[in-house]
C-alpha cells in the first residue's frame, strides 16, 4: 500500500473520531443547558407557589 | 478574629478555585490541549512505522487511547455498581449509567477505527480474532445493559439489576485487554510487554500524551453526563413537589 492510500484510511479514522466526539459533546452540552433552564424555571415556580401559600 | 475569618474565607476561595480546575469546562480544555498535542506529536514528531503497517500505524495514536478510555468507563460502571449495591444511593446508579453509556460510545469508536485500520493494514474490515471478538462481545453485553434498564419500571429494582449487570459484565474487560496475550495467534500484535514498550521513544510519547488527553476527555464527559442525570432527577423531584402543592 502506498503512503497516499494509507493516508486516506488514516484521515478517515481520525475524521470518524473527531466528528463523533464533537457531535456527542455538542448534543450533551445542549441537553445539559436545556435541563439547567428547566430546573431554574421549576424552582422559580415552586418559590412562587410557596410564597403564595404563605401569603394565604 | 477578623484575621481568622479572612483566613477561612481565603481557604474557602482556594478550595473553590481547585474545584473549578476539575469542573467539566476546565477538563474539556485540558483534554483538548492534550489531544491536539498528541496529534501533532503523532504526525510531526513520531516516525512512520518501519513494519508492514507503514503510515496506517498512525491510527494507533487515537485508536489505543479510545480503547483504554472505553475500558476505564466500564471500570467506572463496575465501581459505581459495587458502591450502589453497598449503599443503595441512586447517585451511584446514575454514575454507572453514565459509565456504560460512555464506555459503549468509545467502544463503538474503537470498532469503527479498528475496522478502518484493519482494512488498511490487513486488507480486511473484520476478522474473528481474539481481541476483536472479545471487544464485540463487550459491546453486545453492555448494549444489553440498556435493554435491561428499559425492561424494569421500578426505580430501586432497576438500579439493583443494572448494578449487578455492570459488575458481572466487567468480567469481559480484562479478557478483552489480555486477549492478545492469552491467544497471541490473532492478527492484533502485542506491542507493549512488561519491560519492553515495543516502540520508539517518540512514538511512546505521542501515545502517552494522547492517552492522557482521552482519559481527561472521558473524565469531562463523565462529569457532564452525570450532571445531566442529576438535573433530570431534580426536575422529576420538582415536578412531583409542584404537583403535590397543586393538589
Amino acid at each position: 500500500m502506498t503512503i497516499e492510500q494509507a493516508a486516506q484510511y488514516v484521515a478517515a479514522a481520525y475524521a470518524v473520531i473527531l466528528i463523533v466526539l464533537i457531535v456527542y459533546f455538542a448534543v450533551t452540552a445542549r441537553r445539559v443547558s436545556g435541563l439547567r433552564r428547566d430546573v431554574e424555571l421549576l424552582r422559580r415556580e415552586a418559590e412562587k407557589r410557596e410564597a403564595r401559600g404563605e401569603g394565604a | 478574629m477578623e484575621a481568622s475569618e479572612a483566613r477561612i474565607a481565603s481557604a474557602a476561595d482556594g478550595a473553590a478555585g481547585r474545584r473549578r480546575l476539575l469542573e467539566a469546562p476546565a477538563l474539556f480544555a485540558y483534554a483538548g490541549a492534550a489531544l491536539v498535542a498528541g496529534l501533532l506529536l503523532a504526525f510531526w514528531y513520531s516516525p512512520v512505522d518501519a513494519s508492514s503497517m507503514g503510515f496506517s500505524q498512525k491510527i494507533l495514536y487515537y485508536h489505543a487511547p479510545i480503547a483504554w478510555a472505553a475500558l476505564v468507563a466500564f471500570g467506572v460502571a463496575f465501581v459505581a455498581g459495587i458502591l450502589y449495591l453497598r449503599s443503595s444511593d441512586l447517585r451511584y446508579d446514575r454514575l454507572g449509567l453514565v459509565g456504560v453509556r460512555l464506555g459503549l460510545l468509545f467502544s463503538l469508536l474503537v470498532m469503527g477505527t479498528g475496522m478502518i485500520w484493519g482494512q488498511a493494514a490487513w486488507g480486511t474490515w473484520w476478522a474473528w480474532e481474539p481481541r476483536l471478538t472479545t471487544f464485540l462481545i463487550a459491546c453486545l453485553l453492555y448494549a444489553g445493559y440498556f435493554v435491561l434498564r428499559s425492561m424494569v419500571d421500578e426505580e430501586a429494582r432497576r438500579a439493583t439489576y443494572a448494578a449487578v449487570f455492570a459488575v458481572i459484565a466487567f468480567v469481559d474487560v480484562p479478557i478483552t485487554f489480555f486477549a492478545t496475550r492469552f491467544l497471541p495467534e490473532g492478527l492484533h500484535p502485542v506491542v507493549i510487554r512488561p519491560g519492553d514498550t515495543g516502540m520508539e521513544g517518540s512514538m511512546l510519547l505521542s501515545l502517552l500524551v494522547s492517552m492522557l488527553g482521552m482519559t481527561l476527555l472521558l473524565a469531562a464527559l463523565v462529569r457532564l453526563e452525570y450532571a445531566a442525570e442529576l438535573l433530570k432527577d431534580e426536575i422529576a423531584d420538582l415536578k412531583t413537589a409542584l404537583w403535590e402543592v397543586g393538589q
